[in-house]
Formats: structure tokens, C-alpha cells, sequence
């Protein structure tokens, strides 16, 4: 009997410095590509995995390595979800203008959480300022997410 | 990508465009994938070569990173080319 009630967790915690983004990268890819999910799936995940910890890195913990950023991947064959959480003091995710509108598409800043938002099928802040954020993305896995064959 | 990169982009841009080399293309075949921070380096080398009277088009770039420049709507700003062949034939043509 699976303990977890059917969900498999794996667990990184990396420093605050965007080099470990390759590390997290692969990882993410690994558990996708375990959970059998189309190309355009394992890519939404990764670059939203990637989004959410450079998020962390650079605005959270302020490229502090010895801050740590915590990537935890909960998955079921129809579900997975992704917590990062961050050391940092918090921020309104609310408050972050769209990219795509005329005036901010050349802004060099300002499209993670809209990213985000865009390729999971629920995003939420949990901001605890005196320990950190922590965002849950998931995505659900049903038949049309899968790979084909 | 990260401070370091986009200051070492910044410079190379910058070197070419008083080089007088106003015709960039970067093949991005060796990225297979890209955030937001690498997003706003490629914004500011467009914007820096565009300001210098020049072009910067993307050639070779993953299906991952089309998607992101796809959502964010960057796709309506950078010109991509599956290859730099046929990139390079959109330059002879300006």
C-alpha cells in the first residue's frame, strides 16, 4: 500500500543562484517524461517549474545563496503538482501587469507569474513574510495530456 | 541565464553595433529552454540593436521557446527562421 495516498513526492532544495535552473530543469523533464505526458505538457511544466524558481531566486531570496529555494513535485498518474518556496519576504502577485499589453511588451521584466499562469491549470501564493513564499502550480494529466501510442 | 549573461550579451551587441555590424542574428540551436530573465536580455539586445538602426532575428529556436514567445506575445516582436540559412536570406533582402 503506497503511504502517500497515491502520490510520489520528490523533494530538491537548491541555492539561490540561477545555475542550478539546468539541475531543476532535468528533473522536472525526468518526472514528465515519467508520467508519460505529451511534449507540449512537459514543456509547459518545465518552463513553469524554471519560471517559479528563477521567481524565487532573484525576487524571493534576492540571489542570497545562502538562502535555499525548495522544489517539491507531488504526482498521481492524473495530477501532478509543484510547490517552490522561497526565504524571501513576500510580494502581491496581484499587482504584476500584463506582459502582453502594448506598453509592457519591452519591458525586460515582469512575465513569470504570467507564464505561470499560463501553462498550469491553478496557481497559488501562499506569502508568509516573516518565512517565505511558497507557489503551488498544478496540472491536470488526462487522456489528452498524454503522449500518443 | 542571469546578470553575468546578459552583461556579456550586452557587450557583444554593443562591440558588433560599433563595428558597424547591424544585421545580428542569433541562433539559439544550442538553448533548449528559456525564463523570463533570459527573455528580458534577448528584449534588451533588440531594443539596443533597433535603437542602433539595426535588426536582430532569432534562428533555430525550440519548440519550448516558441511557446513562451508565443504566449507572452514576443513572437509579434522577434522574427524567427527554423534555420540561419534561411534567416540570413531575409537580410539580403533589407
Amino acid at each position: 500500500m503506497n503511504p502517500s495516498g497515491g502520490w510520489e513526492n520528490v523533494e530538491l532544495v537548491v541555492p539561490s543562484s540561477l545555475e542550478y535552473l539546468s539541475l531543476v530543469n532535468a528533473v522536472a523533464e525526468e518526472i514528465s517524461e515519467r508520467l508519460g505526458v505529451a511534449r507540449e505538457v512537459r514543456d509547459a511544466i518545465g518552463s513553469s517549474v524554471i519560471e517559479a524558481c528563477t521567481n524565487a531566486i532573484e525576487h524571493g531570496n534576492k540571489n542570497d545563496r545562502r538562502k535555499k529555494v525548495r522544489i517539491r513535485f507531488r504526482s498521481k498518474p492524473e495530477r501532478l503538482e509543484i510547490e517552490v518556496s522561497d526565504q524571501g519576504t513576500g510580494f502581491d502577485p496581484d499587482s504584476v501587469a500584463d506582459p502582453r499589453d502594448p506598453e509592457n511588451l519591452m519591458r525586460e521584466r515582469g512575465r513569470g507569474i504570467f507564464i505561470l499562469r499560463t501553462f498550469m491549470d491553478e496557481v497559488r501564493f501562499a506569502i508568509e513574510p516573516s518565512r517565505g513564499t511558497t507557489v503551488t502550480m498544478s496540472k491536470m494529466l488526462g487522456p489528452a495530456h498524454r503522449k500518443e501510442g | 541565464m542571469g546578470g553575468e549573461d546578459a552583461a556579456t550579451f550586452q557587450n557583444l551587441v554593443k562591440q558588433l553595433l560599433a563595428d558597424g555590424r547591424k544585421k545580428i542574428l542569433l541562433n539559439l540551436g544550442n538553448l533548449s529552454w528559456i525564463n523570463s530573465t533570459g527573455l528580458g536580455i534577448l528584449i534588451s539586445g533588440y531594443t539596443s540593436v533597433k535603437n542602433g538602426g539595426g535588426v536582430l532575428k532569432l534562428a533555430s529556436v525550440a519548440e519550448r521557446i516558441e511557446s513562451v514567445l508565443m504566449i507572452t506575445k514576443l513572437s509579434t516582436v522577434f522574427e524567427t527562421y527554423p534555420t540561419e540559412d534561411e534567416a540570413l536570406v531575409t537580410f539580403g533582402s533589407e
